[in-house]
């Protein structure tokens, strides 16, 4: 009995810092933002030297970073939004299977619907407000 | 003793003349009801409603309760409303008896409305203007109050999917003598959805 209540104890504490962990390790959406930016940007760059492994692994994070965004607005009642960031990392991912077959014209040619994406949300969740910009839900 | 008894009088009646000077305080006069800016108000406070954000970790920001709270601020605790349904599915109006029932309702449109645009309608008379005049009708209330009338244009896109829909509608709010809303009907039937041709 004693040895049952110590494992069930045991299993709960694991759970709780597990999540614990899980809701740290969540990063804001100005963080996620300002990573993509960087990333795109470097993409953009590998791309255009024909850096096709620097590109690819710029293409697969910013495919995890798009689903990161994806998390973040999931719970918000956006679907636009989760749509958005869904596409981008349909896109992303043509990216980086563009510049694995090394074909680099459909890679500069999907790289530019990344950012259709980026402008959709935009133009619809993204305000200025004097002070930097605010999330519109 | 004396000269005490004489400066107790001396005050006593310096005291009374200064009562006396004094202007009397006329009551604070009760601002006079204009219709036409109430209805702006109205209209104001219901398109702020979307006048929020979400912070950048996911929450609701602090500016959704102040915007509803300046819309609820304008209904007695017994107002009465009758307002076009949410649900689809639903014919006819929602009829809503006490503030706390209107805030429910007001804090759904806060919550699942964006790009609220509900316009006072203008309108063009015979002088030649080409402006218009927003009308707000207004008549006295037989048990105290005023009741007022105007059109409105309602326009707003759904949070969920950016579907923006449009309708001609109705406005009637009675005020009480307190200055608040205790009815409010607002009609918007023909809703159309807005689709890029």
């Amino acid at each position: 009995m004693k040895r049952q209540f110590v494992l069930v104890s045991m299993v709960i504490a694991v759970l709780l810092a597990g999540a614990t962990l899980w809701a740290q390790q969540r990063r804001t959406h100005d963080l996620i933002m300002k990573d993509v930016q960087a990333t795109y940007a470097n993409l953009k760059k590998n791309l255009d030297a024909n850096n096709t492994a620097a590109a690819v692994e710029d293409a697969t994070k910013l495919e995890g970073l798009f689903k990161e965004t994806e998390g973040f607005w999931a719970p918000l009642n956006t679907k636009d939004a989760v749509n958005f960031a869904k596409s981008a990392q349909e896109d992303t991912a043509a990216v980086v299977a563009a510049v694995k077959a090394n074909d680099m014209k459909k890679a500069q040619e999907t790289y530019t619907t990344v950012r259709n994406n980026c402008a959709g949300c935009h133009f619809s969740h993204r305000e200025e407000s004097g002070k930097g910009f605010s999330i519109k839900p | 003793m004396r000269k005490f008894i004489v400066l107790a009088l001396i005050m006593l009646f310096g005291a009374s003349a200064f009562q006396a000077q004094a202007p009397q305080q006329a009551p604070p006069a009760k601002p006079a009801f204009e219709p036409l800016k109430v209805a702006e108000d109205w209209v104001k406070r219901l398109n702020a409603l979307d006048d929020w954000y979400i912070t950048v970790d996911g929450k609701e920001s602090p500016e959704l309760k102040q915007v509803v709270d300046s819309m609820m601020e304008l209904y007695a605790p017994d107002v009465l409303a009758e307002v076009p349904p949410h649900d689809p599915d639903q014919m006819g109006p929602v009829m809503l008896r006490g503030s706390a029932n209107v805030r429910k309702w007001v804090e759904r449109i806060a919550t699942t409305r964006v790009r609220l645009l509900y316009l006072n309608k203008r309108q063009t008379g015979e002088r030649g203007e080409f402006e218009g005049e927003r009308l707000v009708y207004s008549t006295p209330l037989p048990w105290g109050g005023v009741g007022i009338a105007f059109q409105v244009l309602a326009t707003y896109s759904l949070r969920e999917d950016r579907r923006r829909f449009t309708a001609p509608g109705i406005v009637i709010l009675q005020f009480g003598e307190d200055g608040k809303i205790h009815r409010l009907r607002l009609f918007e039937p023909e809703l159309t959805q807005v689709v890029p041709l």
